[in-house]
C-alpha cells in the first residue's frame, strides 16, 4: 500500500494530464510530417523521449512553485508542498527524467530533436521560471513558446529537420495558449495574487483580460485557417477549424459578458477540448489526404 | 541511504567548489578554442577513447601516420571536459542535498539545469567527432559551454556573501539596459560561432569594410542554413553566405560595442558605489580588448593565440555583464524608508 503511494506521489509530480496533451500535439506533428506511416520506432522513442523531457520540467514547476502550493487548500496535497517527497529527491528525479528523455531521444531518436527538446526544456525552466513567471503580466505570452514546441519536436524526430510548415501547428498553440491560460489565471485570480504573480487579470483588471482573450481568440481563428491556407491540410480540417472556432469565440464572449468565476474554469476547460479537437482534425484530415 | 551521507556544510565549501568549477570550465572553453583553431577537433577519430584507447601510448605513438600533437590536444580537452562533468556533478548533488524550504528558485533549478546541460555536452563533444565537424554541431557545443558556464557563475555568485548597497537611482533603467547588453552579447557571441564553425573568419581580409566580389550579394536564407556542411564532406555555405555571416558579425560587433558600452558607461554614471563602478570599468575594458583581438584576428589572418583570446574574452565578458547584472538586482539594495 506504502509502495504504490509513493509511485503515485512521483507519478503526480509528472503532471501527467498536461503531458498526455502535450503528446497528442508531438503525435500529430509526427504525423504530418511524412506522407507515409511513421516507423514504428521513431514513433515509440520519440514520444517517451518527449515525454520524459517534458515530465522533467513538470517536476521542476512543482518544485518551484511548492511555497504558493503549500498555500492553497486546493494544492496543498501536492508531493512536495506537503513534504512527502523531499527537495532533494524532486530535483534528483528531475535530473533524471530530463537526462534520460534526452539519451534517448539522442541515440534512438535524431540529434536535431533532442537538442530542440533541450532547448524547449531550457526555455521553460530557466527563462519562464526564473525570468519571465514574476517579472512580466506578458510572462505566459512569451513563456508560451516553450509549451507550442511539441509538434515540432514530433515533426523533427520523423524528417530530422525543420521544415517551414512543422511552425504551423507550433504557432496555433503559441497564440492559443494566452486565452486558455487567462481563464485559469481569471479563475485562480486571488491565487495568483497571494503568491504575488503578476498574471494579466491581477495587473490590467478581469475585463480588459477578457478583452484580450476574444482579440486573441480571433487571431487564433485567422492562424487556424492556414494550415488549409497552405495546401498542409484539407477541406475536413478547414470546416472543423471553422466549426471549433466559432465555438471558442462564442464560450470567449459569453465569459466577457459574466462575472461568475466559475464561467473561467468552464472555458479553460472547453479550450483544452477545443485543441485536443483541433489537433485530431488535422490528424484525420492528413490521413484522408493519404489514403484518398 | 542518502539521507546520512551529507550533513549541512559550512557555505564558504561551497563556494570554494562553485569557484573551483567555473574557473575549470572557463579552462575548457579555452582548451575547446585551441581544439578547434589548431584543427584537432577531429585529433582522434572515436569517442570517448582515442584510437580505442583511453590514454595514448607508445601503441599509437609508434603509429607514423597518427599526429600525436593533435590528439593530445584533443584529449586534453577531453578530460578537462570530463574532470568538469564531476565537479558540476557534485556541486549540483551537494547544493540540492543541502537545499531546504528557504533556498531561492535559481538554488534549485541551476543544478537540475547544469547537470543535463553537462551531459548534453558530452554528447555534442562525441557528435563534434562523429558528424566529422558538422557546423551546427559545432556552434551549439560553443553555445551549450558557454550557457553552462554562464549558469555556473550565476549559482557561484549566490553563495557570495549577501551585500545591502545603497539605493540608486536609475535602478529600474540600468537593469533594463543590462537585459538589453545581455541579449545583444549572447547574439554576438551565437554569430561569432557560426563564423568559425563555417570558417568564414577569413572571407574578406579588410577592416572596416569587406573586400566584395563583384557577384556578391546579401543571402540571409543561406546563411542560416542549420544542415550546412563543412567543404569536402557534403554541401558547405556558398562564399556569398559566408561573407554574409563575416558581415553580420561585424554589425553585431558595433551593435554590441554600443549596448554593452552604453551599459558600462551609464553603470558607471549611475552606479555610486565602488563595486558597480569597478564592475563597470572591468567590463568597458573587456569590451575594447575584444574589439581590439576581433580587428586583430582579420588583419593580422587569425593567429592562434588572438583567436583563442577572442573566444576566451567572449567568456569573461559574458561573465563580467552577468556579475554587472546580478549586482543590480533590486535585492541587493537597501529599500527605500518611507515615513
Amino acid at each position: 500500500m506504502l509502495k504504490t503511494t509513493v509511485l503515485q506521489d512521483y507519478f503526480m509530480l509528472c503532471k501527467p494530464k498536461v503531458i498526455i496533451v502535450m503528446l497528442v500535439t508531438t503525435w500529430v506533428g509526427m504525423h504530418l510530417a511524412t506522407m507515409t506511416f511513421v516507423p514504428w520506432d521513431i514513433l515509440i522513442f520519440g514520444t517517451i523521449g518527449i515525454a520524459l523531457a517534458g515530465s522533467g520540467a513538470a517536476v521542476i514547476n512543482h518544485l518551484v512553485d511548492r511555497h504558493i502550493d503549500a498555500k492553497m487548500i486546493r494544492t496543498e496535497n501536492r508531493p512536495i508542498a506537503s513534504k512527502r517527497i523531499s527537495i532533494f529527491q524532486a530535483a534528483l528525479f528531475a535530473s533524471l527524467l530530463a537526462m534520460s528523455g534526452l539519451l534517448i531521444l539522442s541515440f534512438l531518436v535524431n540529434f536535431l530533436t533532442a537538442f530542440l527538446t533541450l532547448l524547449t526544456v531550457l526555455g521553460y525552466a530557466v527563462l519562464y521560471t526564473l525570468f519571465l513567471k514574476r517579472r512580466t503580466p506578458q510572462n505566459i505570452v512569451i513563456g508560451g513558446a516553450a509549451g507550442a514546441m511539441p509538434p515540432l519536436l514530433g515533426w523533427t524526430a520523423v524528417t530530422g529537420e525543420i521544415d517551414a510548415l512543422a511552425w504551423l501547428p507550433v504557432l496555433i498553440i503559441f497564440v492559443w495558449t494566452p486565452p486558455h491560460f487567462w481563464a485559469l489565471a481569471i479563475y485562480r485570480k486571488e491565487d495568483y495574487q497571494n503568491a504575488n504573480i503578476p498574471m494579466l487579470p491581477i495587473t490590467h483588471g478581469v475585463p480588459f483580460t477578457k478583452l484580450y482573450m476574444i482579440l486573441y481568440t480571433c487571431l487564433l481563428f485567422a492562424i487556424t485557417l492556414l494550415p488549409y491556407a497552405t495546401q498542409m491540410s484539407g477541406l475536413v480540417y478547414l470546416i472543423t477549424a471553422i466549426i471549433l472556432g466559432i465555438a471558442f469565440l462564442v464560450q470567449m464572449l459569453a465569459l466577457y459578458r459574466t462575472c461568475s468565476t466559475y464561467m473561467a474554469l468552464k472555458t479553460f476547460s472547453f479550450s483544452i477540448i477545443y485543441l485536443l479537437l483541433l489537433f485530431t482534425a488535422l490528424l484525420i484530415d492528413h490521413y484522408v489526404q493519404v489514403l484518398g | 541511504m542518502l539521507g546520512n551521507l551529507v550533513r549541512p556544510y559550512h557555505p564558504k565549501i561551497f563556494l570554494f567548489l562553485a569557484l573551483i568549477t567555473t574557473a575549470t570550465a572557463l579552462i575548457v572553453i579555452g582548451l575547446g578554442a585551441y581544439t578547434r583553431l589548431t584543427d584537432s577537433g577531429l585529433g582522434c577519430p572515436d569517442w570517448p577513447g582515442c584510437y580505442g584507447q583511453w590514454f595514448l601510448d607508445h601503441t599509437v605513438s609508434a603509429n607514423p601516420t597518427i599526429n600525436m600533437k593533435k590528439a593530445w590536444t584533443e584529449m586534453t580537452h577531453r578530460y578537462m571536459a570530463g574532470s568538469l562533468g564531476l565537479l558540476i556533478t557534485s556541486l549540483a548533488f551537494f547544493t540540492l542535498r543541502n537545499s531546504n524550504d528557504e533556498n531561492s528558485k535559481k538554488v534549485l533549478i541551476l543544478p537540475i539545469v547544469l547537470i543535463v546541460l553537462m551531459l548534453f555536452q558530452a554528447l555534442l563533444g562525441k557528435w563534434t567527432v562523429t558528424l566529422k565537424l558538422l557546423p551546427s554541431v559545432v556552434m551549439a557545443h560553443l553555445l551549450g559551454g558557454m550557457t553552462t558556464l554562464a549558469l555556473l557563475w550565476w549559482l557561484t555568485l549566490t553563495f557570495l556573501p549577501k551585500i545591502k548597497l545603497v539605493q540608486l537611482k536609475y535602478l529600474k533603467k540600468l537593469q533594463r539596459w543590462s537585459l538589453i547588453a545581455l541579449t545583444t552579447l549572447s547574439i554576438q557571441i551565437l554569430l561569432g560561432g557560426w563564423t568559425s564553425a563555417n570558417y568564414a573568419a577569413l572571407v574578406c581580409l579588410d577592416f572596416p569594410f569587406c573586400q566584395i566580389p563583384q557577384d556578391f550579394h546579401l543571402d540571409f536564407l543561406e546563411t542560416f542554413r542549420l544542415n550546412a556542411e563543412v567543404a569536402g564532406i557534403g554541401e558547405p555555405l556558398t562564399q556569398n553566405a559566408r561573407i554574409t555571416i563575416q558581415l553580420l558579425h561585424r554589425i553585431g560587433a558595433l551593435f554590441t560595442t554600443l549596448t554593452v558600452g552604453g551599459f558600462s558607461a551609464l553603470s558607471w554614471i549611475y552606479g555610486k558605489n565602488f563595486l558597480i563602478r569597478a564592475l563597470s570599468l572591468l567590463t568597458m575594458f573587456l569590451l575594447i580588448t575584444q574589439i581590439s583581438l576581433g580587428i586583430t584576428n582579420v588583419l593580422m589572418l587569425l593567429p592562434l593565440s588572438i583567436a583563442v583570446a577572442h573566444n576566451f574574452v567572449a567568456a569573461l565578458l559574458l561573465l563580467s555583464v552577468i556579475t554587472l547584472m546580478y549586482y543590480l538586482h533590486p535585492s541587493h539594495y537597501k529599500s527605500y524608508e518611507h515615513h
